[in-house]
């Protein structure tokens, strides 16, 4: 579904020593959308996106990424 | 007070989603049988309309109290228990598209067939498939697309649950 989109979310929430339920609970979304934004099944919306930027206080494009952008 | 585990609002909102598909599916399965009635004999029909009856009683227990308890997290304001924006609902929607569309072929077709083929058909049993292939449809495919269990990694103890 999102071949173009890269994500980090696995190596933040190694950084915060998290589980996918953890961040799911955090940011108000379920775990099943957790693990499908991190293996590139589904593209997540604006908001979510920002609410995963402001949960691990990061800019979102370092989050997420463009599979073609240097 | 409904709940014996612990569950997040998404969590809830998510079972409901699939609640919901399986009460589409059970719903669509009536239909099949109501319009298949048409045909049958009378002691097979009846036992058809026990069973239309039977899986009416299983898609409420089926779906009441999920969503009883989404009704109680709502009004309790608990976040994520109307998350439009996740995966499940993300597939729900594109299910019901699916089920829309195969709805809306399916009625032009049936329009066609009820004018020149069965003409002596009464218009409910065409309804009756229409709608059952509508809701199986959108059932089904949320179901297979929802299906894969992603295993959680959980760093805190280097376990996956």
């Amino acid at each position: 579904m999102s071949g173009e989109l890269h994500n980090r979310i696995r190596v933040f929430r190694a950084e915060h020593r998290m589980s996918q339920g953890e961040l799911a609970e955090a940011i108000g979304v379920s775990r099943k959308t957790i693990s499908t934004i991190e293996v590139g099944r589904f593209v997540p919306s604006t908001v979510i996106a920002l609410k995963l930027a402001r949960f691990f206080k990061a800019p979102v494009e370092e989050i997420f990424s463009l599979a073609n952008s240097k | 007070m409904f709940g014996f585990k612990k569950e997040t609002g998404a969590q809830l909102y998510d079972r409901f989603l699939n609640r919901t598909a399986l009460s589409m599916i059970m719903l669509a399965v009536v239909y099949a049988l109501d319009a298949s009635r048409f045909f049958a004999a009378d002691d097979i029909a009846s036992i058809m309309k026990r069973a239309e009856g039977i899986l009416g009683i299983l898609l409420m227990v089926n779906l009441l109290p999920v969503m009883l308890k989404l009704m109680w997290f709502k009004f309790k304001h608990m976040p994520g228990c109307n998350d439009p924006d996740g995966f499940v609902a993300s597939t729900f929607k594109e299910a019901a598209v699916r089920g829309f569309t195969t709805g809306f072929i399916a009625m032009i077709v049936a329009m066609k067939l009820s004018e020149k083929i069965f003409a002596d058909w009464p218009a409910t049993i065409f309804l009756n498939i229409v709608l059952a292939l509508m809701l199986g449809v959108l059932g089904v495919s949320f179901l297979v697309a929802n299906r894969e269990q992603e295993l959680d990694d959980n760093f805190d103890n280097g376990e996956a649950q």
